[in-house]
């Protein structure tokens, strides 16, 4: 075994979670490497050619306020912006950005390359070395041996990944990429669990081919914003299309059912519910008579389209056929083949909350090799991971974020609590503190806290300063007291009744017709402050009520989620039923909240660990 | 978990009763018992011995019985031991178990142990509460049903049914390509209207189920010496109020109570209401008018030479006492509806009288199966569950479904606190700290 060199950190695997966690550990001051299988795959968009989405955009602009990277990447390679569900609610409003997936690699890499502190190694690690339960180094697979005192894996689907188009079957990466074949090995003989989870993704189609008439433009939003508030404005550059599936290609996919590996019990790993193939769609929801589809342009120099779902792991000879179903298809060339992968992961639960291993100290692991799916929820576990990492090197109190704090700590603890069957995607309504984790207010959340975990650059931290004193002034501004005479033409255009006596402009914008643009349009003010400041203030002066609700729920809560337990034997409290006895002492959870999530533990089960902790005197 | 001290407290309600049954539990149950029959017995558990049991220099003949953990009302090892009734002996026995090493038990703490054992559920201690109070048989009734779990079985329905709703509307909130088609935004308003009317009846039905759990409170009004206290009598068949023929006789709000169709009915038999410079009587006048403003429903009597004329804003009978000397034929065109003609003295027509106060005071129809809300508790939570999808109904359009969703989650977990289903550790608190000695 050659020894290279000694570093703080080494950060294995190259995608999401890999550049963040290099990142953070580099910008924090820590020795940091960075090994990849390929260059070439740095941040490589896999997948959708898209950041953001329900709770993905949420988690993307977290990351982004904390001092993370995917929002300026993403900005950098913008292709069109949208800001979802619009019309259903402020708390499940996200932005979607289509970005160019060439662009957004190169950007990445030419960032990591840029940065100080932080190498970057092309190799295949091959063991994680481990001395008395610490991590002291990596080994690669041409020998080499690099000494360390933290490792973060975030190999994500590399692992012995093999994908699958009906009977064709290799054991590759996406694009070609090389798998990983030997770090499974290594961690099993760590003692870590390893599971198979299963993914897919859909053709990529020749755009010349597509006849755009028969489908619906999807035009981006004039937002007049950015992923990131401190990248520039961004433009929209490019439309994508809404299609729809046909009978015909219903029928095609029945006929050849018996040929989907899905269904001839080719593929073991477990697929996620919430993106089925559409042989699944098909088979599951037999009833629908025609499913959507979206055409998504790969970059701005390639003709590639992405057709986003239908995603598929059938022949390729039925591939050809359904894909030319697809109305607007007939004479489509499919440049990739759908594929399903199947990948080895690892169960989270065996992590803590730092997302360290239980049994090996200073072995931290992020992204996709943690059971998750998509680049949004792998790059917030990247940057806490990376984060945490630093904090086990200089000893330091580990960061976890709250529930009620970021979709990024409902997230990790869904993670580390939950004995996730399938790939896990975020959801809205995973969280329960939806109205306070807005994608509006991501930066007033998290930007301070990243500020003094100490990645936010002064940059961040002069732009986020000025847009608190932009809310204040703002808000000051619509303390002002206004008599009815003046409100009147604004209020009988609205349709509002006349108030009798004067209304403060906030007390206004109470009202279910007016809104602070009214205002700022009638009155006119505010003209010198940006759209999204003001669509900010609008929805904590519409939703006050409301996010007042929440707040005083997590205050209520707030005693025992935080409630940290100290090491009980669970199998000594008679009153707790035998699986949650055992589940509480596989899990060891760290507060009395994270007790509460665990699955197998019931709300009975949770008042008598209540009841004991109060007789042990451990709560009052 | 092993609790330290081994408790001890009557099971029976205190007072005069034939037999009285004092309850140990914890670890040194069967010691304590060992040592209070004076013989190393190895108790057989469940069985029942016939032993003498010694206390301050006297012994008594009774029944005792062994519970080996966990099979056992707390879960612990437990003794019960059946003396005979009366408070001296009963009080005397526990004396002497706490000198044994017994502990006095604190309010609800057997059913705090029961419940930690994983014994009871959280409505099901509740419902042991219940039934420790229950006086009448409805009442019993209500309380064993809420033991068996009935009424989670109830609010887990409509808890899952919110669930299904939840799930429908969250899918297109994670999924902005699907948007809510008119059909199924009116099936998912349907839906919540239905659940607000079942949780309404539930609320309504509630009134009654309190009535069945404190009984319903009847005021008795009318000038002084028409007989209201012979009335009481009558109806409660016992001498609880003086009767004499003096008027004013009755000073004191008293209180009678009676048993019809298993549901109690408490009489407050009111100081006649008239002007009076007696002080004693004007305190005794107050209160009556009190009574009249807080019953249940109000009994105005009368008779041939004093009509009662007293306005309430309560459920009223009217009720022309002495029909065994009144002439009714004359009295007939000063009868309205909801008047009776009883007598007190002889006993006629009080049975009808019971009839028509039960008729007009249970309004729903009591089903004997059915399950009644009588917890405040849990009144309060189906309220506040139902003002929740109340307020998700008022809202109720496409560009909010967000705090639709939200409204609907609260009254979810609103629910939830009937079940026990959300750790909020103060409600436990609260409801151990309401329970009765000795359960």
């Amino acid at each position: 075994m050659n020894f290279v060199q000694d570093y703080d950190a080494i950060v294995i695997g190259s995608g999401h979670a890999g550049s963040e966690a290099c990142l953070a550990l580099a910008r924090l001051g820590k020795r940091t490497l960075l090994t990849t299988m390929n260059l070439d795959s740095i941040a490589f968009l896999a997948c959708n050619p898209s950041i953001g989405g329900t709770a993905k955009g949420q988690l993307a602009a977290e990351v982004d306020a904390l001092g993370g990277e995917i929002g300026v990447n993403a900005d950098k390679s913008m292709l069109q912006l949208r800001m979802l569900n619009s019309g259903k609610g402020p708390a499940v409003q996200s932005l979607r950005a289509q970005v160019d997936k060439v662009v957004y690699h190169n950007e990445m890499k030419h960032t990591i390359e840029r940065q100080k502190n932080l190498d970057i190694l092309q190799c295949e690690v091959a063991e994680i070395l481990v001395d008395n339960g610490k991590v002291i180094g990596v080994k690669t697979s041409m020998n080499e041996y690099f000494s360390c005192k933290a490792v973060v894996v975030c190999t994500g689907v590399y692992l012995n990944s093999r994908i699958i188009i009906g009977d064709f079957t290799k054991y590759t990466g996406p694009n070609g990429y090389e798998p990983s074949t030997m770090l499974t090995k290594s961690l099993m003989d760590l003692g870590i669990e390893i599971r198979r989870f299963k993914t897919g993704t859909p053709a990529r189609v020749d755009g010349k081919s597509i006849d755009y008439l028969k489908f619906e433009i999807q035009p981006g939003d004039d937002l007049n914003i950015s992923f990131s508030p401190i990248s520039k404005k961004v433009r929209n550059k490019k439309v994508c299309y809404l299609g729809y599936t046909s009978p015909a290609m219903h029928d095609c996919i029945r006929e050849n059912i018996s040929r989907a590996p899905l269904y001839s019990g080719k593929i073991n790993g477990i697929g996620p519910r919430y993106c089925p193939s559409i042989e699944d769609k098909i088979m599951r929801f037999s009833d629908k008579e025609r499913h959507q589809l979206f055409l998504e342009p790969e970059s701005e120099n390639s003709d590639e389209v992405y057709v986003q779902g239908i995603s598929s792991s059938m022949p390729t000879d039925v591939q050809r056929k359904m894909y030319s179903l697809i109305p607007g298809f007939e004479r489509v060339k499919i440049m990739r083949f759908a594929y399903a992968i199947e990948y080895d992961c690892i169960n989270a639960t065996e992590l803590k909350n730092n997302l360290e291993s239980k049994k090996i100290s200073g072995l931290f692991f992020a992204g996709q090799v943690n059971g998750t799916s998509g680049y949004e929820e792998a790059a917030a576990q990247g940057i806490m991971a990376g984060i945490n990492a630093e904090r086990y090197i200089d000893n330091l109190s580990p960061f976890v974020l709250g529930r009620d704090q970021a979709y990024i700590g409902v997230l990790i603890d869904d993670l580390v609590t939950k004995d996730i069957i399938e790939p896990y995607r975020m959801m809205t309504s995973r969280a329960e503190y939806r109205l306070i984790l807005r994608q509006d207010n991501c930066d007033i959340r998290l930007t301070e806290l990243g500020r003094k975990i100490g990645l936010v650059d002064d940059k961040r931290y002069r732009i986020f300063k000025k847009k608190l004193k932009q809310i204040e002034e703002v808000n000051t501004t619509l303390n002002t007291m206004c008599n009815p005479e003046k409100l009147t033409p604004l209020f009988t255009e609205k349709g509002e009744s006349i108030p009798k006596s004067g209304l403060t402009l906030k007390e206004c914008i109470k009202r279910n017709n007016i809104t602070i643009f009214d205002i700022a349009s009638h009155f006119n003010l505010f003209s010198d402050i940006p759209k999204n400041v003001l669509d900010y203030v609008n929805t904590e002066i519409k939703y006050e009520g409301y996010i007042k609700k929440e707040l005083e729920y997590i205050e209520k809560n707030q005693h025992t989620e935080n409630l940290a337990l100290p090491d009980i034997d669970y199998s000594t409290i008679n009153g707790l039923r035998i699986e949650a006895r055992q589940k509480l002492n596989k899990f060891k959870p760290s507060t009395l909240g994270q007790a509460k999530r665990i699955d197998g533990v019931s709300p009975s089960d949770i008042n008598v660990l209540l009841v004991y902790l109060k007789l042990k005197g451990i709560i009052k | 978990m092993r609790m330290e001290k081994t408790i001890v407290a009557l099971a029976t309600p205190a007072g005069n009763s034939g037999v009285a049954v004092i309850r140990v539990s914890g670890e040194r149950a069967k010691e304590i018992l060992q040592k209070i029959i004076r013989e190393d017995l190895d108790f057989e558990p469940r069985k029942m011995y016939l032993k003498k049991v010694y206390f301050s220099g006297l012994e008594d003949i009774s029944l005792v019985v062994f519970f080996h953990h966990p099979h056992s009302y707390t879960g612990e090892d437990v003794i019960e031991i059946q003396s005979h009734g009366g408070y001296f002996v009963a009080e005397k026995i526990i004396d002497e178990l706490i000198s044994l090493g017994c502990t006095l038990a604190t309010p609800g703490e057997f059913s705090k142990r029961a419940f930690i054992n994983g014994k009871l559920s959280l409505d099901q201690a509740e419902g042991i509460m219940d039934l420790i109070n229950a006086e009448s048989e409805m009442q019993a009734k209500n309380g064993s049903a809420l033991m068996q779990g009935e009424l989670k079985k109830t609010i887990l329905d409509y808890q899952n049914r919110l669930t299904d709703i939840l799930a429908e509307i969250e899918a297109k909130l994670d999924y902005p390509e699907y948007e809510y088609t008119e059909n199924e935004t009116s099936d998912i308003l349907y839906k919540l209207k239905d659940i607000e009317t079942n949780l309404s009846s539930l609320i309504a039905d509630s009134k009654t189920g309190i009535k069945i759990k404190n009984g319903v409170s009847v005021a008795l009004i009318g000038a002084p010496n028409v007989g209201k206290s012979s009335l009481l009598n009558a109806l409660t068949k016992s001498n609880k109020s003086i009767v004499t023929s003096i008027a004013g006789t009755t000073r004191d709000v008293i209180e009678g109570e009676y048993e019809y169709n298993g549901i109690i009915f408490r009489l407050y038999d009111t100081a006649g209401i008239h002007e009076s410079e007696d002080e004693v009587e004007k305190i005794g006048i107050e209160r009556a008018k009190q009574i009249l403003r807080e019953a249940d429903i109000v009994l105005k009597i009368s008779d041939d030479s004093n009509m009662c004329n007293i306005s309430t804003d309560q459920t009223y009978i009217n009720v022309f006492n002495k029909s065994d000397i009144i002439d009714q034929e004359k009295m007939k065109n000063q009868i309205q509806d909801d008047s009776i003609f009883v007598s007190a003295k002889k006993n006629e027509n009080i049975d009808s009288l019971k009839q028509l106060i039960f008729d007009k005071t249970i309004s729903t129809k009591i089903n004997s199966n059915k399950l009644y809300l009588t917890n405040t508790r849990h009144i309060t939570a189906v309220k506040q569950a139902k003002k929740y999808i109340n307020n998700a109904i008022s809202e109720f359009n496409f560009t909010s479904m967000d705090i639709i969703s939200s409204e609907i989650k609260s009254a979810w977990i609103s629910l939830g606190e009937v079940t026990g289903d959300t750790n909020n550790e103060t409600i436990i608190d609260k409801i151990f700290s309401k329970f009765c000695l000795g359960k």
